[in-house]
């Protein structure tokens, strides 16, 4: 649009330039005459021809006539010469007309000129002649006067055109100019409206502005490079406590920032101005401290951005004061701890209560397995029985709540170590199958699709979480089956971790479940209504800590269920596939045939005395026993014996004291070859051991493997002890292996009563000690004990317990009450653990 | 005594001061010997006969000349005009205002207001290309302006006032 107007305009502007040269031009023209009075000068000629054609007539002999005669004929003749030599006149060439009559006049004219110029005689002679041939040019004159009278008219007419065209000319550059005008004066116009406009727009962002500053809550303040404060807003007034008057003009660093932090402020600001590192400019929030007029140094949110001002760079900050932010969140954070706190002491707590529930019911149970290894009647026996029953369900609701505190207060411990799952759900069924059985119902397990044997995982929550499913299952079922399925799934763990999910699936054909309560089924406390009256009832807690242990190990667990029809408990558990584990390479055997020894065994525990014994005479040896030092040192006087194992730690007589009595003796025995036996070997002991006389030490437990060994390096004369491990490094409670293997070296029905006689001792143990110690108890003697259980517990693979029992007996060796309180106190918790594992 | 001589004599010559000038003025006007070309009358100051003034050839020459080179609308070409300043012919008769009107043989008459003359415009030409004019050829006596030398003198009434075969002036007051 804008360049069609201008294309006019510029149109129009030339067009009234050309328009006003031609005027100018034409005006020039006008201003000189070029041309005569051209009606006067032709009517003149008629005039002037008439009269000299009158004279001629008149004229008679008189000179004065005569000089008339020439007078008037020079008259007419200069006036014919005008017209024949004045430019105007040219035009009429054209006109033929004009022309010829010019021509025949003056050639007539001139003809005569001899008779004017003549004498006077002559001339009046020729007068009448003249006269008659001049009077014959009338017509010739008429033609002139006409003839011109045509073409002046035109030309006159011509002359009105032109200049009628030049005022038309005139009238359209005045025109063409005006209109140019009025195009000025509408731009002028709409340009200062828009200008007028613009000014309004920006007078309104500006009001805006300052209406946005005034108003916000934050303080602005804007300052330039050299840190003059050149803006101070309201905000920023009521944050700082001073008016903007006061502040603009003077430097930032000297009023708003605090004094430990102005030599920083003046670095930052001329690292700013010379181009360097940027620190708070430009990167957001950044919580800084300010003062305040009063001096007061307070906590402020800080966001800063440059801009330019014309040439130079301004700074522009956003400033909260966040002290009470900063307070509130102080007082959150204060608020959160006392919380957590609060939940630590509940979780404690909990914890602590449990364990002081759990002591003196261990001591409970402990007793009345002593009880009942005692001669009882029928009746006491079913008393027993039945205590034991109740004592076990209490036992149980108590792990439940210290599982559900440990694992609320995070505690919850997955363990992850190798385990075949096939043996896990053999176990659990063989163990369920009694229960079953006692409700008429089939126990059964498979795998669906592959196997997936060993894994890594944590075998007794899988146990236990399995447990609570199968027993809830056979609970709820009477004469039906329950199935245990365990399924590898195809897919990858969602969580990338490279596990694979395995599902366990119980299901059994009970009762099933109604389904307005299989929504609630995992929450706690939630037991099915029937259950009430029957003989094994429960607290409702078990499914609540499944689910928390099964979320613990990053998995889930469900159900489905049909009311009257059954129920399917499934339970998925990521878990890292194992490679199957080498067989344990058999030791090579000691090849060397020994022939029968006669052995002499000083041990005070019995049973790590009887596993000696039955180890020993599976070798073929012969064995004579005694059950401390003093008998030890008295049976090695009656005959020589080849070996002697001493056991180290023994009541009245140790073995360290019995060994050096033997050998400053003179008995038969005095140059056996005795080997010590203990828990604990230190380095530092050993030495000891040496100087007294031992010639080599095994550890506990005593594996038929070492036992070999120092057999033969004793019969082969080399006398180089072998370094026996201080603690096996397991993370399982129990080395399974280490049963295994007792198991099979002596025989799987004298284990099971050793086993049995282990329980019981340890039970009887920790019922007594787990209760904690008061003052007056004698320590030494706790630790004896202690170390007795504890030798035991090494020949089971008790391996956790054993050291617990280690630690205590010598923090009682020590002699330090303090130190073996909490230890008795775990001990019965650590017991409880190993127990249940020992008795599947 | 010689205050009051000193007086008289000024007040002497200063009557004697317009003599003087009109002394010069009018210097008298010697009379023509030659055909007469032009005849003044009128109120103008010099005579040489009776009421007028009479001019012949050599008495035009006798007043200041001027030249113009110009051409006209009725001759063809440039021409070299010479004559005397109309202005001129006037002072010397005395005349320094009215109007004049001059006539030619054939009774043309025009009125040439005198306050429109100039100095050295309109001359009484007497010859043209160094020749005198003849009756045929608008002599002897031509008005002309010179026109050439600016618009101003291509006017229809200087062109009307530029009347040849002049004879006769007459000087009229207002």
């Amino acid at each position: 649009m804008g360049w069609f107007v201008s294309l006019t305009l510029i149109l129009v502007m030339s067009l009234s330039v050309l328009y006003s040269r031609q005027v100018l031009t034409d005006l020039d023209k006008l201003r000189s005459a070029d041309s005569d009075n051209v009606q006067w000068t032709l009517t003149q000629a008629e005039v002037e021809y008439l009269t000299f054609v009158h004279t001629l007539d008149t004229g008679g002999e008189g000179s004065a006539d005569l000089a008339l005669v020439r007078e008037k004929f020079d008259i007419f003749y200069s006036r014919l010469m005008t017209l024949r030599n004045a430019q105007l006149f040219q035009e009429l060439v054209a006109h033929s007309g004009f022309d010829t009559a010019l021509t025949e006049l003056l050639s007539f004219m001139t003809d005569a000129i001899p008779l004017i110029d003549g004498s006077d005689d002559a001339l009046s002679a020729s007068l009448p002649v003249l006269h008659r041939q001049a009077v014959l040019g009338r017509d010739q004159v008429r033609t002139l006067s006409i003839s011109g009278l045509t073409h002046f008219a035109q030309r006159s007419d011509a002359q009105r055109e032109e200049i009628a065209r030049t005022l038309l000319q005139l009238a359209i550059a005045t025109a063409s100019l005006l209109v140019l005008l009025a195009a000025l004066s509408i731009h002028l116009l709409i340009t200062n409206r828009q200008t007028r406009r613009h000014g309004l727009a920006l007078q309104q962002a500006n009001q805006r502005m300052l209406t946005i500053l005034a108003t916000s809550l934050d303080g602005v303040i804007v300052v330039n490079e050299k840190g003059i404060v050149l803006e101070f807003n309201r905000a920023a007034e009521f944050i700082f406590g001073y008016n903007s008057t006061d502040v603009k003009g003077r430097m930032v660093g000297d009023l708003l920032v605090p004094d430990h932090l102005v030599a920083a402020h003046r670095d930052s600001m001329e690292r700013m101005r010379n181009g360097g590192e940027r620190r708070v400019i430009g990167k957001g929030r950044v919580k800084l401290e300010a003062k305040r007029a009063n001096g007061d140094v307070f906590p402020i949110e800080l966001a800063v951005q440059t801009a330019m001002d014309g040439d130079t760079e301004i700074l522009i900050a956003f400033i909260r004061d966040i002290s009470q932010r900063m307070a509130d969140e102080k007082e959150l954070v204060q608020a959160r701890d006392r919380a957590l706190a609060g939940e630590k002491a509940k979780a404690d707590f909990l914890t602590v209560m449990s364990h002081e529930i759990r002591t003196p019911l261990n001591g409970l149970l402990g007793n009345l397995s002593l009880l009942s290894g005692s001669g009882l009647s029928p009746e006491q026996r079913q008393c027993v029985r039945n205590m034991d029953v109740s004592g076990r369900i209490l036992l149980k609701h108590v792990d439940s709540v210290l599982d559900i505190a440990k694992f609320e207060a995070g505690k919850l411990q997955i363990a992850h170590e190798r385990v075949n799952l096939s043996e896990l759900l053999q176990n659990l069924a063989d163990g369920q199958n009694g229960n079953a059985a006692s409700r008429g119902n089939v126990i059964e397990w498979c795998w669906v699709g592959p196997e997936q044997e060993w894994v890594k995982t944590d075998a007794q929550r899988v146990y236990q979480i399995l447990l609570n499913l199968v027993g809830n299952a056979i609970k709820f079922t009477e004469f039906g089956r329950v199935s245990i399925e365990a399924e590898v799934d195809c897919l990858p763990s969602p969580d990338k971790s490279g596990r694979k999910i395995i599902e366990f699936r119980v299901i059994d054909t009970g009762i099933g479940i109604s389904e307005d309560q299989i929504d609630s089924i995992f929450d706690d406390f939630q037991t099915n209504d029937s259950s009430f009256g029957r003989a094994i009832g429960g607290a409702g807690l078990g499914l609540g800590i499944a689910r928390r242990i099964v979320e613990a190990m990053d998995g889930e667990i469900g159900v489905e269920s049909v009311e009257g029809d059954g129920s399917t408990f499934w339970v998925r558990l990521p878990m890292t596939a194992a490679p199957k584990p080498k067989p344990r390479e058999r030791r090579p055997e000691a090849k060397a045939v020994l022939p029968q020894l006669d052995i002499l065994v000083v041990e005070d525990n019995e049973i790590n005395l009887q596993v000696a014994r039955s180890m020993l005479r599976r070798e073929g040896h012969k064995v004579t026993t005694a059950t401390d030092g003093r008998s030890g040192v008295d049976v090695a006087e009656t005959k020589r014996f080849d070996l002697i194992f001493m056991d180290i730690s023994m009541p009245v007589l140790d073995g360290l004291q019995a060994t050096e009595l033997i050998r400053a003796g003179t008995g038969p025995s005095q140059k056996t070859p005795i080997i010590a036996l203990s828990a604990n070997v230190l380095p530092q002991d050993k030495q000891r051991f040496l100087d007294a006389g031992m010639d080599a030490f095994l550890g506990k437990p005593l594996t038929l493997d070492a036992l070999r060994r120092a057999l033969y390096t004793v019969r082969s004369g080399r006398s180089e002890p072998e370094d026996p491990p201080i603690e096996t490094e397991t993370n399982a409670e129990v080395d399974t292996d280490q049963m295994t293997e007792l198991k099979t070296s002596m025989g799987g029905e004298i284990f099971d009563q050793l086993l049995q006689r282990f329980v019981s001792e340890a039970d009887g143990l920790v019922s007594e000690l787990g209760g904690g110690t008061d003052e007056t108890a004698d320590i030494q003697s706790i630790g004896q004990r202690c170390h007795k259980i504890a030798g035991s517990a090494a020949v089971f693979g008790a391996t956790e317990f054993r050291a617990h029992l280690n630690s205590a007996e010598i923090a009682a060796k020590r002699g330090d009450p303090a130190e073996l309180a909490p230890l008795l106190r775990d001990l019965g918790t650590c017991w409880q653990r190993t127990r249940s594992i020992l008795t599947r | 005594m010689p205050v009051l001589r000193g007086a008289m004599i000024a007040l002497i010559l200063a009557l004697l001061i317009p003599f003087t000038q009109s002394a010069r003025a009018e210097q008298p006007l010697p009379a023509p010997h030659g055909p007469i070309l032009l005849t003044v009358t009128g109120a103008i100051e010099i005579t040489n006969s009776e009421k007028a003034a009479r001019f012949d050839l050599n008495l035009l020459q006798t007043l200041p000349q001027v030249e113009y080179r110009t051409s006209t609308i009725w001759t063809d070409g440039e021409k070299v005009f010479a004559g005397v300043p109309l202005s001129a012919l006037l002072k010397r008769l005395g005349v320094s205002s009215g109007r004049l009107k001059a006539r030619a043989i054939n009774d043309y008459t025009v009125e040439i207001p005198i306050d429109s003359l100039q100095d050295n415009a309109p001359m009484i030409a007497f010859s043209m290309d160094g020749a005198p004019m003849s009756r045929r050829d608008k002599g002897p006596l031509w008005i002309v302006y010179p026109y050439d030398s600016d618009p101003s003198f291509r006017t229809e009434v200087n062109f009307s006032r530029s009347i040849w075969q002049l004879d006769r002036i007459e000087v009229v007051l207002e």
